[in-house]
């Protein structure tokens, strides 16, 4: 290709770069979740369980020796 | 004095819009197994991405010493990294000054943008579609940076598309070029311009 005889020379310093931004995407709706059952509470705490006393178990600071 | 001095210089913020012409290349898109198109330079099929800005590169080194038998010209290139474009050298992203100015180059030339040709391309890892028909596109195009100003058209150092002509009846072509390159990009019979 040809441009023909040089004219003058041009320096562009654009604001912004003319490249479009991709147009925004509306987000896909959220899943419609079932409603989550409510857990079962166990029937039995086994012997060696300690979730309940770990709270019993912390000293209570009230100065008692 | 470099000859570029003696050239009138002016500065401008607006990008100078002006026409080039491409061809549609179909590539394989692994990911989701579609073909998409894209846009090629004509003649050294430099590949125009979408949404990223094409800077020009110079191989001066190799093309003007086997194209000149200026001595001045090669010293010139190799002695010195020079901008791109330089006056010196054809290196830049070229564009003319108006339409009828890039269909009478290709006229010039023995190429009838609107004869549809097959497409054969690879994707990067060198596995062929199908063999599909691909097109011509023409349009304007947005230049910016350094910029050597001819009496017919441009040579500039960055360039994107500002909207897009695909010159065949097909609707899929022209919905991928818009998808990707996010331009205005419409359809125009082979027939206008004959």
């Amino acid at each position: 290709m040809e441009i023909g005889k040089p004219k003058r020379r041009i320096t562009v310093n654009p604001k912004s770069v003319p490249i479009p931004t991709p147009l925004p995407k509306f987000p896909d709706p959220a899943p419609v979740r079932e409603p989550t059952p409510p857990a079962k509470v166990p029937e039995k705490v086994p012997a060696h369980s300690t979730s309940t006393s770990a709270v019993s178990s912390v000293p209570n600071g009230s100065g008692q020796a | 004095m470099s000859k570029s001095k003696v050239l009138p210089h002016v500065v401008s913020e607006e990008p100078i819009i002006a026409w080039r012409m491409w061809q549609a290349v179909a590539v394989l898109n692994l990911f989701s197994d579609d073909i998409v198109y894209r846009l090629r330079a004509v003649s050294k099929h430099t590949e125009w991405k979408p949404r990223i800005t094409l800077k020009a590169d110079c191989f001066a080194l190799v093309s003007s010493l086997a194209k000149s038998s200026n001595r001045q010209v090669s010293v010139h290139l190799i002695g010195f990294k020079h901008q791109v474009p330089d006056i010196y050298c054809r290196c830049g992203i070229y564009a003319l000054r108006t339409k009828e100015k890039l269909f009478n180059y290709f006229t010039g030339m023995k190429m009838d943008p609107a004869k549809p040709w097959t497409v054969v391309s690879a994707n990067e890892r060198g596995i062929l579609p199908d063999r599909i028909m691909g097109c011509t596109v023409f349009g304007q195009v947005s230049l910016w940076g350094e910029i050597i100003e001819g009496e017919d058209g441009y040579r500039a150092e960055y360039a994107y598309p500002y909207d897009l002509t695909v010159l065949a009846d097909d609707r899929r072509i022209a919905d991928s070029l818009r998808e990707q390159y996010q331009v205005d990009t419409r359809i125009e019979l082979s027939q206008a311009h004959h």
